[in-house]
């Protein structure tokens, strides 16, 4: 059960029962396919009374030692192939490492000192960067920009407020999706293009990925930005979700949504297969990834602007691991995106206004204002991860 | 003049002494005007005129110039564009004016516009401020731009006014991806910005998504305050408009023109619909407006159908419904008239109702308050049409408090008797009025204060829980029957919580025979004289003569909702064999489980149920329409003798109060089968 297990952390789900009497839901548990990841077809392994068991079987049946006669083939060593033979917990950790290990992550200015200066404090800005291909002992290596974030002041998040009493009203016409929501986005995304855990089980070993490195990335911007809950402006929000734990924005659910609709849409793209890379996907996966993060404000957890944000980096982070995970060089491609919350204007989070829907990115002038260039055409080269092709092309293979 | 609302109401001004002034003005204007008001003293009140005879329209030229002279009046008048006519249909007349106008025209000045003003003015109809008029003078144009291009010569015009249309919902666009709406008008955008165009509509439909449309169109536009009706999966126009005029788009229905309006949110919101009125009016007016410009367009002249899938639980319910006073004028106004349909109403079980028909010894029951209800309510007594007075005693007692005793015996003197109805501390919480409804008419109008309030104020509470009435005969004989009304003042779906339903409380009034089942008419329990009843629970728009009034039935059990209300089967002189309230049932609810009857949900593709006389009406309208485009003659002896013919339940008992003509299937263009 690794591979979706790091999706269902959230944690405040069992409070269903409680969605109102519109008669729609009953389509609660079809998530149970998820299960078949793991050995339970085996039985039960580890209990005391199967040890006991096995412990009187061999006694039972074992015979004099014999030294073994022939030996299996060594494995490769370092070879992505291998990843197949691994339980998912332990390759989804090896792929983890993989992306985690090429990126690194800075603040300007520097944490402020204490007691923090309020100014420096306000003005928090923080990067997300590649490391280039390392060389040398000690390695020192090229840094190549991911994403910046300039976080919107006090005042803009307080202009913000009316948001969260308006969309408050539509509350109880999603409060089911919001709680389905708390977990992964996966079975809403598989309701558009056809995926099953048993059928896709590399697709969704992917989604699971791009979603592990979006929680990765955005909980350290949440961290570092440290930006209040609306629940903190106004005792009259009232969530109907525990408010989680950690900043406001960027929206994970948003980064987390735009990240797997991304790199979900990157892959049928790929395929080169009808209907699948047809552009009615892409806005059908936009649309869905913008209605998770707009109920995340139905719900009293997020402004607009934490989802603008959290759209942005979604869709650049799968970008970017798109990049890396290509098996052609000079086809390694990614760009650079800087949130700017400066220059953020009130108005409610469009997805059209982030998104740009033909070329599957960040979309900069004539939308959102705080959208802009930070680098652009950012080619990884020959910093080539075998790791991550083995995965995408195991995916790849699955649509056919 | 300034105002301060901070002052409490003296009752230095009664607005009952105006003739024909809305029963709740003293209420409304006055101890309740601060959040009536909401603005300040100088929000317009948006309010219909009435008037006897059409010919004192040219005087009131000068009555406005006159009144709009005065220091501190503000009364703004309406115009329609290419008529350069002031609005007017027949009788009656839309103004807004702010308050001193109304103080103006209470302190009788013995000036002579103002006294003819009061003389000719039949009744004069109050509705709830709208940010749709705020801060304008003068004269407000309502926009009326020519055609270039209309719909086929063959023509029928449906028109849906309600809550929550999606304009560009798919189920009414035609084949080539355009609106088959020829013109919408939002009610809750400032006037100006508030008429759509069928090009408005549809400007966007191959570039945006539908939430962008709305957003675009302010429809859907979570920036600003207020109920956002269409954002919700069930939207309640949308859904009622597709049953009454929604296609598939590959039908290319261009011959289905429609127009549609949007009421404002405030008047929604209030389930009363006391409200309704003047926004009804004007949404009617727009229709019949429009419609003739599209015949002027090349569309042959037929009657327009209208579906108004609201309702009001106001009014004498005795067959005189004041809509009947305004959509006549319509009905003039539009070149061929107006088809007008509305729901039964839904309120048969709601116990708002009670008859006392002989006061040989005290009749008594209780009025039910509820707790935390946070919203005014109200109750009418309907004394008889005679001219004597001095016929009852009537006693009202707060639930713990003392009897506070109003009677007729003073109604012909000047000043009509009001009395404060105080608590247990002595607190003003309510208002008894003695209010001259006609000329021979009168009631008794009780309004008391919410039982909760949102914060801790100054607001005064009523309490809740038993207020007991007591009817007592005065000097002169009754000779006819008293009604009392509760009126309206639930939540609705979708629509934040705010008022709970006070209702009538008898012992003898059974909700459940002795086997545990829901009693569903009077006539079925046995049970002694009760003054609560089940009768005449009517919608009070659908209770007249001008309205065509559909009430609901199960569909595969053949009998009514039970909740689809009766009316008072008042049968006027002229045509006893064709009038009868309601009309017609159409299905309401499916099945006894599968509630409602499918259709369009607020976004293209999506199918929601929704249940109630609401989804009744507009499959009337369709049919009506249907009828229109066959080119038969439609009116009610044609409605009846459709119900009697067309009957998928012939046979089956109809009740005499509830179920109208007979039963009507669902159109053959609209059906989407569960069973």
């Amino acid at each position: 059960m690794t591979v979706l297990s790091t999706l269902g952390s959230h944690g405040s789900h069992g409070s269903h029962g409680s969605h109102g009497s519109h008669g729609s839901h009953g389509s609660h548990g079809s998530h149970g396919s998820h299960g078949s990841h793991g050995s339970h077809g085996l039985g039960h392994y580890d209990s005391s009374g199967l040890t006991d068991a096995l412990i009187t079987t061999r006694d039972g049946i074992t015979g004099p030692w014999v030294l073994p006669g022939t030996t299996p083939a060594e494995h490769d060593g370092e070879n992505a192939s291998n990843l197949e033979k691994w339980s998912p917990r332990v390759r989804g950790a090896v792929i983890d490492f993989e992306i985690a290990n090429r990126l690194a992550f800075t603040t300007n200015p520097s944490p402020p000192a204490s007691p923090p200066d309020q100014a420096d404090d306000m003005s928090r800005t923080a990067m997300l960067w590649h490391t280039g291909v390392p060389s040398g002992t000690p390695p020192s290596a090229q840094m190549f920009e991911i994403a910046k974030f300039d976080r919107p002041s006090d005042a803009f998040f307080k202009l913000q407020m009316k948001y969260l009493e308006h969309w408050a009203e539509l509350r109880p016409d999603r409060a089911v999706e919001i709680l389905e929501q708390l977990q992964s986005p996966a079975p809403f995304l598989a309701s558009i293009a056809f995926m099953r855990a048993d059928t896709k089980r590399w697709t969704m070993e992917l989604l699971d990925t791009v979603i592990r490195l979006a929680r990765l990335v955005e909980y350290r911007f949440k961290h570092s930005l440290a930006c209040r809950r609306p629940n903190e402006y106004s005792p009259q929000v009232q969530p109907i979700i525990m408010t989680p734990g950690h900043g406001t924005l960027p929206s994970g659910h948003a980064t987390e949504a735009f990240a797997a609709a991304t790199l979900l849409l990157r892959l049928l793209k790929d395929t080169e297969k009808p209907p699948y890379c047809d552009t009615a996907y892409v806005i059908q996966f936009m649309r869905l990834a913008a209605r998770i993060a707009i109920n995340r404000t139905v719900a009293g957890v997020h402004f607009p602007i934490d989802s603008v944000a959290g759209a942005m980096l979604g869709v650049t982070l799968a970008n970017y691991l798109y990049a890396r995970s290509h098996p052609t060089a000079g086809q390694r491609m990614y760009n650079a995106y800087h949130f700017d919350g400066a220059a953020a204007d009130d108005r409610d989070f469009d997805w059209t206004d982030v998104c740009d829907a033909a070329a599957l990115n960040v979309k900069v002038g004539g939308g959102h204002p705080s959208m802009k260039d930070y680098k652009s055409g950012i080619d990884l080269g020959a910093d080539q991860s075998l790791i991550l092709e083995w995965l995408w092309k195991k995916a790849k293979s699955e649509w056919t | 003049m300034a105002w301060s609302f901070s002052e409490p109401w003296r009752g230095d001004y009664d607005l009952r002494s105006i003739v024909g002034m809305d029963a709740r003005a003293n209420w409304l204007l006055g101890v309740r005007r601060a959040e009536f008001l909401q603005e300040n003293d100088d929000t317009l009140v948006p309010f219909l005129v009435i008037f006897d005879r059409e010919a004192w329209i040219d005087p009131m030229s000068e009555f406005l110039s006159q009144m709009n002279e005065r220091t501190g009046v503000n009364v703004v008048d309406f115009m329609i564009e290419g008529y350069g006519t002031r609005l007017i249909a027949a009788n009656v007349i839309p103004l807004l004016a702010n308050l001193k106008f109304f103080i103006d025209l209470s302190k009788f000045e013995g000036d002579g516009v103002t006294s003819a003003f009061r003389e000719e003015a039949k009744s004069i109809i109050l509705s709830n401020p709208s940010p749709m008029f705020s801060g304008h003078t003068g004269t407000l144009t309502l926009p009326n731009p020519k055609f270039l291009a209309g719909p086929p010569a063959e023509s029928v015009i449906t028109a849906v006014i309600d809550d929550g249309i999606a304009y560009a919902h798919e189920r009414f666009r035609d084949a080539t991806n355009k609106t088959r709406i020829f013109g919408a008008w939002d009610q809750s955008l400032p006037f100006f910005d508030s008429f759509l165009s069928k090009a408005e509509i549809e400007a966007d439909f191959a570039t945006k998504d539908e939430d962008q449309i709305y957003r675009d169109l302010r429809l859907v536009d979570f920036s600003v305050p207020g109920h956002k009706s269409a954002a919700w999966r069930r939207a309640h126009g949308t859904h009622v408009l597709d049953l009454a005029a929604g296609f598939p788009p590959s039908e290319n229905k261009t011959d289905r023109p429609i127009f549609a309006v949007n009421l404002p949110e405030r008047v929604v919101a209030d389930t009363s619909g006391k409200f309704l009125d003047f926004y009804l009016f004007l949404a009617a007016f727009y229709i019949a407006l429009r419609a003739n410009a599209l015949f002027a367009a090349g569309v042959t002249a037929r009657p327009v159908v209208i579906n108004a899938s609201f309702g009001h639980s106001t009014g004498s319910h005795n067959g005189e419904a004041r809509v009947d006073d305004y959509i006549s004028g319509i009905n003039a106004f539009a070149a061929e008239g107006v088809k007008f349909i509305v729901p039964a109403g839904n309120g048969h079980q709601s116990r708002c109702h009670a008859m006392i028909n002989d006061l040989g010894s005290p009749v008594e029951f209780d009025w039910m308050l509820l707790p935390n209800d946070m919203t005014d309510s109200f109750c009418d007594i309907w004394l008889p049409e005679q001219a004597e007075t001095d016929r009852i005693k009537f006693t009202i007692t707060p639930p713990g408090g003392i009897a506070h005793e109003i009677t007729d015996k003073v109604v012909a003197l000047n000043p009509l008797p009001a009395v404060d109805l105080l608590d247990q501390k002595g607190t003003v919480v309510g208002r008894a009025e003695v209010v001259r409804a006609a000329l021979n008419r009168y009631k008794i109008c009780i309004a008391l204060h919410a039982t909760d309030r949102f914060q801790p104020t100054n607001e005064v509470v009523a309490p809740s829980g038993r207020w007991h009435l007591k009817f007592e005969a005065g000097e002169n004989n009754l000779t006819d029957t008293i009604n009392c009304w509760v009126q309206r003042d639930d939540s609705i779906y979708g629509y934040p919580q705010r008022g709970r339903q006070s209702y009538f409380f008898h012992p003898d009034y059974d909700r459940f025979d002795k086997y545990g089942q829901e009693i569903r008419d009077d006539e079925h329990v046995e049970q002694g004289p009760c003054p609560v009843t089940r009768k005449s629970l009517l919608n009070g728009i659908g209770s007249g003569r001008e309205t065509i009034t559909a009430g609901g039935y199960v569909g595969k059990t053949c009998k009514l909702a039970r909740y689809s209300a009766g009316g008072p089967n008042v049968q006027p002189a002229e045509a006893p064999d064709h009038f009868r309230k309601p009309d017609v049932l159409l299905v309401s609810d499916d099945s006894p489980a599968l509630l409602g009857v499918l259709a369009a949900g607020s976004r293209s593709g999506s199918v929601v149920w929704m249940n109630g006389t609401s989804v009744a009406a507009p499959q009337l309208a369709r049919h009506i329409a249907d009828l229109i485009a066959a080119g038969d003659t439609f009116g009610r002896p044609e409605l009846k003798t459709k119900a009697e013919t067309e009957d998928p339940c012939a046979g089956e008992p109809l009740n005499e109060d509830r179920g109208g003509w007979g039963r009507l299937s669902r159109a053959d263009s609209h059906k989407v089968d569960r069973l």
